[in-house]
């Protein structure tokens, strides 16, 4: 396949994937083609570029009427979308088609997220994962499924159905989940359903993909201030959870141990720590968010959170990890009188002093 | 009999006459039909010396109910075949009376006798699942009240299987693990109950209590392996450090030391064992006063220490035994024994109270170690006790 096909001839093949019916193999052997040239991450074929919008109609044409190659033009979808580029036209596209069929694009894709069609389900899910990075995006998405809460309790319900044959067709609905929680919308549907519940038995899990995603969508629910006493609710137990993670195999003593949650209280010598920086940060970043409020500080502190922290800024070894901890740190160290306000996000912070802590941090990096 | 009576009845008035003349007649016959019999005397009855026995087997009068394991008698037998004759039954219906058998023992608290009943019953091949799985839980709640709570359990499981949503059942199941201590299979029924009875607020609370211990008792568990892994870096290091050595330990020939018993001070009251403080050696150590027929027991002997601080230590006030008040720390002189087991000779080595640690005297003199206690004697320099020992050993 390395040879370069003319281009005359992937004109016609992009053409022939608009045309209805022709020859199912003809179809899949094109797609297969176009597949290894849209992988290319570093060079873009002008011939594609050129002729972007034909491609899209075409592809997702085959994703919607041809089951037996939907997979294949998923995937080319999902290459192309990976690309800055791509995932501009691709908006562009589906916000342009939205008017011209009763049901937009989206949501007749989203119907491949089902038991019935797992990898067509697998490829849909990274699609719209790369649709939704961005807000904006997330949100025309979001729009575009219908009914929305039907749609995501149907998600949520093949999150968590075991299926050990079927179930990494799914793992996505995990990163999609935590990119539509950028949406408050989205945010309050879960935390006002058991469904947030549902996602912390994922934070234990050795499949990276749903941990990482269950980590982020938390993390972004943890955005929600008025919800912040309900994720510190002793019943829903989140803290321990998010502290776990970031917990190590160090001795406590026994006044020590018993400050932690009993979930961290005499962790194994061979204790672990997350290994994904990015997922760290994310956790780091849940509890400062939750820190926002003095009950809820209150709270965190009761709970051992110091000694956890403490030690994990002695094995951090990122430094930007290291500086987002010690600033966690200078929260929950200060006593409530030092702090002086009930609410963070109450607080006016001028622009100079932005400008000079932001300088501040840099020389901590440095 | 009807019959007679009735003809009889049905007949014109009997006379007196005729009465009687018939009863003497039926009389007659008796006696005829009685003198008829084979004269054999009535073996088959109760002995006069056994009948108490005998009338508590008999069904009718016996004054305890029959235990299980009882051999039924022909009487109970021939009826229970005709209650259970499978001739006469089906499965279903032989089910369904060993099922009320079962309740009815339940009712009257036989709770064994309960379970034996449906397990009659189960065993029969019959397609009623509902009748099975009611057995089912009352099996479970019979082994229940007999404590038996993993049998109740799977006796639940059982009749969940054929009857999902037997709610008694599932709780019956909740209040098993919560005994068996198995927290995630209680969590699975607390779920399921749930699922059938949202907001039950004492099935909500018995899920919480059983996080709490769940977590309590993984928390435990990790205390005790944290605990014991401590104990055994601890007890190798110790190992690593007496070995490192070359100790002339009493039992140990050649090669290193592989078990710390042979270091235990086989003393009565509370002597800790030689133990390592920050890589210092601490032991027990006796001194022996051979003048006194006395000796003490240094608890703790750190291995950098020489002789002369535990005695200046020992003397700063004037021992009960020392009754003259002779000794102190600058006039004694401290020896240990080798006592050859082979030959009868034994040797004596003598200290430099002043300058010589215990580590000194353990391995360049190499003192030996009984019992994990090391022992030394203790003299007045020149005194007569002093000489006479010197003077016994050759």
């Amino acid at each position: 396949m390395d040879t370069e096909i003319p281009h005359h001839l992937l004109l016609v093949m992009v053409h022939s994937l608009v045309v209805d019916g022709g020859d199912p193999k003809l179809k899949s052997d094109i797609l297969q083609h176009l597949l290894v040239l849209t992988a290319d991450k570093h060079k873009e074929n002008k011939v594609i570029v050129d002729n972007m919008d034909e491609l899209l109609r075409g592809l997702f044409k085959v994703l919607e009427t041809d089951k037996i190659n939907a997979n294949a033009a998923c995937l080319c979808l999902v290459n192309i979308s990976s690309k800055e580029n791509g995932l501009k036209k691709i908006m562009s596209f589906l916000n342009s088609n939205i008017s011209s069929n009763d049901l937009g694009i989206i949501s007749k894709t989203i119907r491949y997220i089902d038991q019935k069609t797992p990898e067509i389900a697998s490829s849909v899910l990274k699609l719209l994962c790369n649709l939704t990075r961005e807000k904006n995006h997330a949100i025309q998405v979001y729009e575009a499924f219908g009914d929305q809460t039907t749609t995501l309790e149907s998600f949520m319900k093949l999150f968590i159905t075991r299926d050990v044959q079927h179930e990494t067709n799914y793992d996505y609905i995990s990163y999609l989940l935590s990119n539509l929680c950028q949406l408050h919308e989205v945010r309050m549907w879960l935390m006002n359903s058991d469904n947030f519940q549902k996602l912390f038995p994922f934070l234990n899990l050795n499949n990276s993909i749903r941990r990482a995603g269950v980590i982020m969508t938390i993390k972004n629910c943890c955005f929600e201030l008025e919800k912040h006493e309900w994720l510190l609710s002793e019943d829903l137990d989140l803290l321990p959870r998010l502290l776990l993670p970031l917990a190590g195999p160090e001795q406590f003593d026994e006044e020590d141990n018993e400050k932690l949650p009993l979930d961290l209280q005499y962790l194994p010598d061979d204790k672990e720590r997350e290994p994904d920086s990015d997922l760290r940060l994310a956790l780091l970043q849940a509890l400062t968010q939750l820190s926002a409020k003095r009950d809820c500080r209150e709270i965190i502190r009761d709970q051992g959170t110091y000694l956890i922290l403490r030690e994990f800024h002695k094995w951090e070894p990122n430094m930007e990890l290291k500086l987002v901890c010690e600033n966690l740190v200078d929260i929950l160290i200060k006593t409530e009188d030092e702090i002086g306000t009930d609410n963070f996000h109450d607080l006016d912070v001028p622009e100079d002093l932005i400008d000079k802590f932001k300088k501040m941090d840099e020389a901590y990096l440095s | 009999m009807e019959n007679i009576l009735e003809s009889v009845g049905s007949k014109k008035p009997v006379t007196d006459e005729e009465r009687e003349k018939l009863a003497r007649r039926l009389d007659e016959d008796l006696d005829n039909f009685i003198d008829n019999l084979q004269k054999t005397p009535y073996k088959d009855g109760w002995k006069e010396e056994t009948w108490r026995e005998e009338m508590e087997k008999h069904p009718f009068f016996m004054t305890k109910p029959p235990e299980p394991e009882d051999e039924p008698s022909p009487l109970v037998e021939g009826l229970q075949n005709l209650r259970y004759d499978p001739d006469d039954n089906t499965p279903e219906e032989l089910a369904a009376k060993h099922k009320d058998d079962g309740n009815f023992n339940f009712k009257c608290r036989k709770y064994k006798l309960a379970i034996m009943s449906y397990q009659e019953g189960l065993k029969l091949d019959f397609q009623n699942n509902e009748l099975r799985a009611q057995m089912f839980n009352n099996m479970s709640a019979s082994h229940y009240f007999l404590k038996n709570f993993r049998s109740s359990l799977t006796a639940a499981e059982q009749a969940l299987k054929l009857k999902a949503d037997y709610e008694k059942t599932i709780f019956r199941a909740i209040n098993c693990c919560i005994q068996l201590k198995e927290f995630d299979k209680c969590l699975d029924f607390c779920d399921k109950y749930l699922e059938l009875v949202p907001e039950d607020n004492n099935i909500i609370k018995i899920k919480k209590e059983a996080i709490k211990s769940k977590k309590i008792m993984e928390m435990e568990k990790r205390k005790v392996t944290k605990i014991q892994k401590q104990k055994e870096a601890d007890q190798a290091r110790l190992l690593f450090e007496l070995n490192k050595r070359q100790l002339n330990i009493i039992g140990i020939n050649d090669g290193p030391i592989k078990e710390l018993a042979i270091l235990d001070p086989r003393v009565p009251g509370l002597i800790q064992p030689v133990h390592l403080v920050e890589n210092r050696l601490v032991w027990p150590v006796v001194f022996l006063y051979p003048e006194y027929k006395t000796s003490d027991m240094i608890q703790e002997f750190y291995e950098d220490s020489t002789f002369y601080i535990h005695l200046i230590e020992m003397f700063s006030e004037r021992p009960e035994w020392d009754i003259d008040g002779k000794y102190n720390a600058d006039v004694v002189n401290v020896y240990f024994e080798i006592v050859n087991e082979h030959k009868a000779d034994t040797k004596v080595t003598k200290i430099d109270a002043k300058s010589c640690t215990l580590f000194e005297a353990l391995t360049l003199l190499r003192c030996p170690i009984d019992n994990g206690t090391p022992v030394f004697l203790i003299f007045i320099a020149g005194s007569q006790f002093e000489k006479k020992f010197l003077a016994e050993v050759p």
